[in-house]
């Protein structure tokens, strides 16, 4: 297995799924600052021009941060990265497609990528607190509807942890943003797991 | 809503949800890699055709605060949403629906295609616009479009 990842981008996450099942997995990076998700190389293996993918044995690949996730959580059973009832397994997919279609895209992508959203220079500023603003809403909104104890499902650790971590790695280690008290206890819980301090060391980011 | 009063969100998840819990209605593909393959789709036309295509279309002003821009970021959402209709293609190439028998991801790849063909009087690339056709003679879309109003 082989996953396409870029260090620090939402792929980590995928990262710290395949350090907790600790089966081998190989490492290839993809440079986004240099456009390499665009050239041709990386688009005959993904034709989306994004990280994460995931190659599988069988050679074929798959794309989307949640669907990876669930695909993995689901091939390694051992691992217990998922609930396997079906309240618990729909609550984990709700979880990681908020982080993924909302919090990541819509308050992430505009600080981190503002020239995506206006053309204008001048602009961009304004884009960036926007960004802001909506991360800071998001994370509102999990904190008030925190149903979990530690671990962000009630059933304890999933792939939605992995998830909501990347974007609480991102608000308190790139945006300088302060997260609410479950959430900010939710990231220090994450960066304690072993699996997590690999993954960040492999990547050469900072704990 | 749900009958028990909890509230899902999210269309993937309610999308899975409804398939799980109606066995007999068939749209749950079997098996890990076919599961996979139905989310993937769902999730692309989601989380990309539909939000990072779509949404600069039709709401240009939650992207660029000048309104001059505008007309830029509609080109960049048209541009998202057509790359991605061409990924969709040529992944539906030699098969009638999305993982292969008809399935929950099917309707994600029809609301796109709704919006690209029926809102914005666009071309859908062949396989895609095939599939279109074989949704849009489902009596279940027929429904829906008479009850929503579009038909
Ligand atoms: N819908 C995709 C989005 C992944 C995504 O946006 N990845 C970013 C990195 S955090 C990327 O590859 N960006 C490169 C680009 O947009 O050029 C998913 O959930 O996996």
């Amino acid at each position: 297995m082989k996953l396409h990842y870029s260090p620090g981008a939402c792929s980590v996450g995928i990262h710290v799924v395949l350090e907790e099942i600790g089966k081998p997995y190989e490492l290839a990076p993809v440079a986004l600052k240099d456009g390499a998700q665009h050239k041709p190389e990386y688009m005959a293996i993904n034709p989306k021009s994004k990280v994460p993918a995931l190659q599988r044995e069988d050679g074929s690949v798959l794309t989307e941060w949640p669907v990876i996730a669930t695909w993995l959580a689901k091939a390694n059973p051992q691992a217990k990265l998922m609930p396997t009832d079906p309240e618990g397994e729909i609550r984990c997919l709700e979880m990681m497609d908020y982080v993924c279609g909302t919090i990541h895209p819509q308050g992430f992508t505009r600080q981190f990528r503002a020239a995506n959203f206006t053309p204008t220079e001048a602009d961009l500023p304004k884009v960036v607190e926007q960004g802001k603003a909506l991360a800071a809403k998001y994370f509102d909104t999990l904190e008030k509807t925190w149903k979990g104890g530690t671990w962000v499902l009630p059933s304890g650790y999933s792939v939605a942890d992995a998830a909501l971590f990347f974007v609480e790695y991102w608000a308190t280690r790139r945006s300088g943003m302060t997260l609410p008290p479950k959430l900010d206890a939710h990231l220090q819980a994450m960066l304690a797991r072993p699996a997590v301090q690999r993954t960040l060391q492999q990547e050469g980011l900072a704990a | 809503m749900r009958d028990n009063g909890a509230v899902l969100t999210e269309y993937p998840a309610i999308a899975l949800y409804l398939a799980t819990s109606n066995p007999e209605a068939r749209l749950l593909p079997q098996g890990p890699d076919r599961l996979a393959e139905a989310l993937e789709v769902t999730d692309y036309c989601v989380a990309t055709l539909h939000m990072q295509g779509f949404s600069r279309i039709f709401r240009p002003a939650n992207y660029a605060p000048s309104e001059a821009d505008h007309p830029a970021v509609k080109a960049k959402g048209e541009e998202i949403f057509s790359k991605g209709l061409g990924v969709v293609d040529r992944a539906l190439a030699g098969k009638d629906y999305v993982a292969g028998d008809y399935s929950f991801a099917d309707s994600a790849l029809f609301y796109v295609s709704f919006w690209w063909n029926g809102r914005l009087k666009k071309d859908l690339p062949a396989n895609v616009a095939a599939h279109y056709a074989r949704m849009n003679a489902r009596p279940a879309v027929q429904r829906v479009l008479r009850d929503e109003g579009l038909a």
